[in-house]
This record gives C-alpha cells, structure tokens and sequence, in this order.
C-alpha cells in the first residue's frame, strides 16, 4: 500500500516531464529554424558578394585556384564552389577543382540555373557532415552563366541545440524535485484529516465509542466525519441498551430461586445460573463445555433430549443427591429460534424439597387432629352405646356414665376450640389491634384467672414485677398466653408449689419468666413440646387432661408480638419458661 | 482427518462414560436413600438399573478396544483411552455395590437404620461426595479435584473403622441381643468404604492421564 503523498507523485511528476518535452521540443525546432534561417540569409550576402568580385579577379585560365577564392571568403569555415552550367567545377574553397566531379546533379545548382536561386540541406559528399547550400546564378566575365555556391557547415547549430537539450535536462530535474515537494505537502495535508478519520474509526472499532474527532480542513472529509460520529453515537446508544438489557435479564437469571439451565443443539451448556449451579452441584466453568460431563444426571439429559425431539415441554420430578437429598422438579423445553429452527433446549429446575416437607408436615397434623378427635369420640360412643344397651340403669350409675361423657365432650370441645383458636391466630389478614400496655397488669389478670386452678392443688402464685412494662401488645391474646404457661406450671408443676411468675427488663426487652418446682421436661423433648398435640407423656397427659396446643399457642402469640419464647428445665427441680419481648418507651 | 476422528470419538466416549458415572451415581443415591426410608420400590428400581449399567460398560468396553485398534493411538491419546476403560470398570463395580447396597433394603428395616449406633448418613454423604468429585475429575481432567478426592478417602475409611468398632462393641457387651440388622448395616458401610475407594481410583487414573504418573498406592501425592 503507497500512502497518499505518494500516489500524488507519479502524476506531478508525469505532467512536469510531458510538458518539458513538449516545450523543450518546439523550443529546439523553432532555435534551429532560427539558426538556419540566419545562415541561409548569410549565404545569400555571401553569394552575392563573391558574384559581385568575381570581375576583378576573373582568372586567365577560367579556374580558380582553392587559395584564390579562399581570398574572396575572407572566412575560413565558408566554403565557395564555382559552377559552370554544364555542371563542371571551375572553383572550390576546399578542394582543387579539377578534383571535383560534375555537380550538375546538385539540387542547389539546378534551382540556381533555373530560378536564380536555390538551396539545399545535405551531408556534403566531399566534406562530410551536414551542411547548408546556398546557389545564386551569375555571369562569368564572358558573359556565360555561372553559379556561385556558398556553404557552411550545420554542426554549429547542432552544437547550441545540444547545449539547449542540457539545459532543459537540468531544469527538468529542478522540476521533478519541485514537483515531488509539492506532492509531498499537498499529500501531508490530504492525507493528515484521513488519517485521523481512519484513527478514530479505528477507535470505534476497538469499542470505543465515547471520544469524538473534529476534522475542519476539507469539506467532504468533514461530511464524512460528521457521519462517522453520529453512527458512534447511535451505536453507542444501541450497544447501551442492548447491555442494559443483557444484564437486567442476567440479573433476572440470577437472581431467580428457581434454576435455569439452557444447552446448544450441540448439548454444550451455554448458560446456566447460580441457583442450578447449587442445586446441581456444579463448581467450576461449565459454560461451552459438553452437558453430559457436568450434568450427570440421567433424567434431565433425557428430559432436554426428548422435549428436542416432541418440540414440546417436558415435566418431570428428579432426586438430587449433593450436596444433600433434593426433590426437583424440572421442565425441559426446547429452544427454537425466529425460523423455528433447533437450538437447543432451556430446563428450569423448581427445589420441591421445601414443599415436600410442608406437605409432609400438613399429612401429619391431620393425621394428629384425627386422632386426637378420634379418642374421645370413641369413648363417647361407647358410653352412649353402654346407656343404650342398658335401659335398666339406675340413677347414680347413669350419672357416673354421663358423667365421664360430659368429661371426653368437654375435652373434644376444648381440641376443637383451641385449634379454631391457633387457625385464628394463623390467619395472614389478623387485625392485632396492638395498643401500648403494661404487662404487669396483664400478669395480674393471668393469675387471678388461674387461682381457682392452682388452689385444687395447693400452689400459689407469686407475682413478682417491677412495673410499668411497657409493650405494643393485644391485652387478651398475652393474657390467654400466660395463662397457658402458668396453668402448666401448675397442672405440671409439684403440688403445693409456688409458681413465680416474674417480669423483668433487661437491655430494650422485657423478659416474663413462669418457674415452676416440678420434675421437669427431659431434654430430648424439650425442643419439641411447642409442636401441636405434642406431649412428653402422652399416657399421663390423657388423665391431666390436656390437649398438647396450649404451649403452640403460646408460640403463636409470642411470635405475633415478635418476642419469643425459650425453655430451660433441669429434671426433678422444676421448669423455667421464659417470653421476652421488645420494649416501648411509655 | 484420522486425528479429527479419533477426537470425535474420545469424546463420545467420554460422554457415555458421563452417562454411565450418572446412573451409578444416582442409582446410589437411591439406593441409599431407599434404605433410609425402607422404600423397597425404589430399591428394586435400583437392583433393574444395574442391568443397564452392565450393558452401558460392555459397550464402551467394545468400543474403546474398537478405537484402540482403528487408531492405534500412542502416548496421551492412548492414556485417554485406557482411563476410560479402567474407569468404565470401575463403574461397573460401583454399580455392583449399589445394587449389594439397595439388596439391603428387603433386610433392614428404616427404623434400624435411624436408630444405628453407626455413622452411615454421614459416611454415604462423603462417600457420594467422592464418587461426584471423582467424575469431575475424570470429565474435566481437573488434577486438583483428584487430590481432593484422595484425600477424602481417608475420612471414609476411617468411618468404616469406626462402624467396625461399633458392631464389634455391641456384640461383645450385648451379645445375643445384638440385632442381625447391625451386620447388615456393617456390610452397607463395607460397600460405601469399597465405593469411596474405587471413586479413589477414578481421580489416581485422572493423574495418571494428565501426569503421567501412576498414585496408586501412594499415601502422599
Ligand atoms: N411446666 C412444665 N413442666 C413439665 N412439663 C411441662 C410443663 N409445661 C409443659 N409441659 C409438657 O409439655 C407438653 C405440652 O404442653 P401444652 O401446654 O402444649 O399441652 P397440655 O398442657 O398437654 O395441654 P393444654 O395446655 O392444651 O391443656 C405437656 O403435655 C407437658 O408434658
Ligand atoms: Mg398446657
């Protein structure tokens, strides 16, 4: 590739040689018409002259000796031939006469004869090199015609023309050099504006689209400029967006709990995200790489194969095993471009362990509350059926029998509204109606309502607060949830006990401590017993009576006042239960 | 264009060896968990999927020695493909253990193995983590995850140890009382202790493939 200020050269240089040689040319034909003309008109004087002479100095003999007529000339490089008619020599400058042939055949000699005049241009057969004849036609002193022929040699003009070739060879050489400067500049300042246009679109190309040029020398490289950076600066708008868009929904893929796992026509993963990663157990680089060594799994290779080959979603449930035992539900789909041609397949990958759990938890506390329904209504039936069976009762047995009735529908009632209750404190739109009160009145509240209880055995209560203790709170639902703790106290605690029930603040929070003196929870059930229908001792627990929600509802109602509920029991001493909740300044 | 083939063909093989260490290590998985939960369905399934895993191995054992005798390859090429056969049978053997593991299921009920003295939920969980790592290794040719995978072993083999212990104890404090479920258990611990090692192998072939240089029976590498 010739750069710009060199391509211009060849030109100058062409058009400065073609118009020296042209120049040149006419220049040297015009010279030497010049010179010739100037000699012929000498010849002519000369001829002229000698004609005039030739009287006086008219031999006896009627030839000229060469010296003779060399006295006539006067000038050594003149050469004068005497002609008779008849052709014969009968004078030459050069050359004795007698030496010489006929020159009737000359054509300087037979215009002479003829029109008085004549010339010719030849290379002169006695001298040798190009000469210029001039004839003029006279009388010899006898009256006979004669003509004088002068001549001179030509090399002289030949030599001023050589001289004036020269000349024109430098001067072609000064021009060449000029004309190459000239290109160089004119170049420089064509090419310096293309060249940073050519810069900057390099720019662009590289990616950086951000810097402008400014071209202000030539129109048209300006136009062009000017169109080069408005093109930047909508790419540059259109590649914004399209990153924009390309991380927003990397972002979207990245974000999402669900996994998305999508593979070329070729099975090569080409994206997959940080939650499939997980759930496959994927470290390290996969994109690009072959599915098959990265995905082990048979079940989804298969399931991406076939929703390729139906063209249609594929649905199935997986096990996973790392990094721990996972259900995952998976929908293969193929991926199809605008044309509907094959590109492969996106799976997306749902953790169901969560929900299966949830269900499995669901199927156990129904499975709970039909068996705990199921135990008293047995008993009930079987008492009604006993009464029915046995028309001839008498009175106290009758009511011994319905006596026990009344106990297991009580009870079925008690199941039945605390669970109504729980489902009530589970419900997503509760109106807590929280207002600002203190817990040691509610404390107080709690425990009148238990003191029936605890006198059927014995215990008191010791209320030991050191209020006010101001919480965001619903009054009732706090009293329903330390009558629960402290109803347990005493129905669990010794008999005879003091139960203390104790509110305190420690740092932001008030904590409410319900301590009982009785044999304590062992500890492998000590994380359980705020499940639903959980009891420690389920056998002993059916004569006490109890349901096994009173401490979920405790839970319940601590968690809604987002507090929370702890137990600490040390067997054969007693149990604490401990709510702390966070504190309101009054 | 015989190197162009023979590359396509390495790779297809690799991909059914990928298939092939999927299966078995699903099928463990299963296996395992079917023994978890008593779930004899689910054990049968495994028992069925080792006749596939057998067919799986005869066939690229036919073709490796297939390729091997097209292409005759020499030095790396031909570790590739001896990796692959050793590798290939290392699976199959897994998948015999599987299937030992998920014949348990009829003997042992779940309640016997959540009540087990033994440490075989952790065991299994390392003992898959291997077998995942080892076909990594193998698929990626990843030197560091080999180590890793050697390095595991250890922790394996000493649970088997410990289940050992356990079993031996109580048959000597407990003696005729001790549940024949307990030698059942042992031998579930003995097949995951065998699976850790082939797993083991696997990732010594993988540094072989790529250094050239044979672990086996190397404690440090
Ligand atoms: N203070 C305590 N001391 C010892 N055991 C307790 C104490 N409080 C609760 N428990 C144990 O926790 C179990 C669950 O208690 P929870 O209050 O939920 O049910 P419940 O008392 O059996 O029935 P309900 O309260 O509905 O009448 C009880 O059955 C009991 O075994
Ligand atoms: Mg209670």
């Amino acid at each position: 590739m010739i750069r710009l200020k060199w391509k211009l050269y060849p030109s100058y240089f062409v058009i400065t040689f073609a118009v020296l040689i042209l120049v040149g040319l006419l220049a040297r034909a015009e010279l030497r018409a010049v010179y010739l003309k100037q000699l012929r008109l000498d010849l002519d004087h000369r001829c002229t002259s000698v004609s005039l002479l030739l009287a006086h100095t008219w031999p006896e003999t009627g030839i000229y000796s060469s010296y003779e007529l060399k006295k006539l000339a006067m000038d050594p490089t003149l050469r004068i031939t005497l002609i008779r008619a008849d052709g014969v020599v009968v004078g030459d400058t050069d050359k004795p006469a007698e030496s010489l042939k006929n020159h009737s055949d000359r054509p300087e000699f037979i215009e002479a004869l003829k029109s008085g005049t004549g010339s010719s241009i030849r290379d002169s057969a006695s001298i040798g090199h190009e000469m210029l004849y001039v004839a003029h036609r006279t009388q010899d002193p006898q009256g006979n015609p004669l003509v004088v022929r002068c001549s001179m040699g030509m090399n002289f003009i030949r030599a001023e023309l050589r001289r004036f070739s020269f000349t024109l060879l430098w001067s072609f050489l000064a021009a060449s050099i000029l004309a190459a400067v000239a290109s160089w500049f004119v170049g420089a300042r064509l090419s310096r504006p293309i060249e940073q246009l050519s810069m900057q679109a390099k720019r662009f190309a590289e990616g950086n689209l951000k810097e402008r040029s400014h071209i202000g020398t030539v129109k048209e490289l300006e136009v062009l400029n000017s169109s080069l950076n408005e093109m930047a600066g909508l790419l540059e708008k259109r590649l914004d967006h399209v990153i924009a868009q390309r991380n927003e929904h990397e972002a979207v893929l990245h974000s999402l709990a669900e996994g998305v796992l999508a593979v070329n026509d070729r099975h090569h993963i080409i994206s997959i995200n940080p939650s499939a990663e997980r759930m496959l157990h994927i470290v390290g680089q996969p994109i690009g790489q072959p599915m098959v060594e990265w995905i082990r799994n048979p079940e989804i290779v298969e399931a991406l194969d076939k929703s390729r080959q139906i063209g249609a979603p594929v649905t199935k449930e997986v096990l996973l095993y790392l990094p721990e035992e996972r259900v995952v539900r998976i929908v293969a789909a193929p991926l199809r471009d605008n044309g509907g041609k094959d590109r492969g397949a996106v799976c997306v990958l749902f953790d169901m362990t969560g929900m299966r759990k949830l269900e499995q938890v669901r199927t156990d506390f129904v499975a709970n509350v039909s068996h705990e329904l199921k135990t008293p209504v047995t008993a009930i039936k079987g008492f009604i059926e006993t009464l029915l069976d046995t028309p001839d009762l008498d009175g106290e047995q009758m009511r011994e029998f319905l006596g026990l009735t009344n106990k297991h529908v009580v009870r079925l009632q008690q199941i039945i509204e605390n669970l109504l209750f729980l489902s009530h404190l589970e419900r997503p739109d509760l109106d807590l109606q929280l207002v600002s009160l203190d817990l040691v009145q509610v404390a107080k509240r709690a425990v009148s309502a238990c003191e029936s209880l605890a006198a059927t055995k014995g215990s008191k209560i010791q209320l030991i607060g050191e209020g006010p203790a101001q919480i965001q709170g619903n009054g009732a639902l706090l009293e329903q949830c330390l009558v629960n703790l402290v109803e347990n106290a005493i129905k669990y605690g010794a008999s005879e006990d003091t139960i203390e029930l104790a509110i305190q603040k420690s740092d932001n929070k008030i904590l409410v401590t319900v301590t009982d003196h009785g044999e304590g929870i062992p500890r492998e059930h000590l994380q359980r017993i705020f499940e639903r229908f959980y009891r420690v001792d389920r056998a002993r627990n059916k004569a006490t009576g109890g349901t096994g929600l009173g401490l979920a509802i405790v839970k319940h109602i601590t968690q809604l006042h987002k507090g929370r509920v702890d137990v600490s029991s040390e067997m054969g001493k007693g149990s604490t239960f401990t709510l702390s909740f966070p504190e309101t300044n009054p | 264009m015989a190197e162009q083939h023979f590359h396509r063909e390495i790779s297809e093989l690799k991909s059914q060896v990928a298939i092939l260490g999927g299966m078995v290590e699903g099928g463990i998985g299963r296996a395992l968990k079917a023994l978890r939960e008593g779930n004899l369905a689910m054990a049968q399934e495994v028992v069925e999927s080792d006749k596939v895993i057998d067919e799986i191995e005869v066939q690229i054992e036919e073709a490796c020695l297939k390729v091997l005798a097209l292409y005759q390859p020499v030095a790396r090429d031909l570790r590739t493909v001896i990796t692959i056969l050793k590798v290939t049978n290392d699976l199959e053997s897994m998948g015999d253990l599987m299937e030992s593991i998920a014949n348990k299921v009829a003997l042992v009920d779940a309640e016997n193995f959540e009540r087990s003295p033994m440490k075989l939920g952790p065991m299994a969980d390392k003992a898959m983590e291997m077998v995942h790592k080892a076909l990594d290794c193998l698929l990626q040719e990843n030197v560091r995850v080999a180590r890793e995978v050697h390095q595991l072993d250890e922790v394996v083999d000493q649970y088997h140890a410990e289940n050992h212990k356990t079993v031996a104890d109580g048959i000597n404090s407990r003696g005729d009382k001790f549940s024949l479920a307990e030698l059942k258990l042992l031998s579930v611990s003995r097949a995951l202790e065998r699976i850790a090692d082939l797993a083991t192998h696997i990732a010594e072939d993988v540094i072989y493939l790529v250094e050239a240089k044979i672990v086996r029976h190397r404690k440090v590498i």
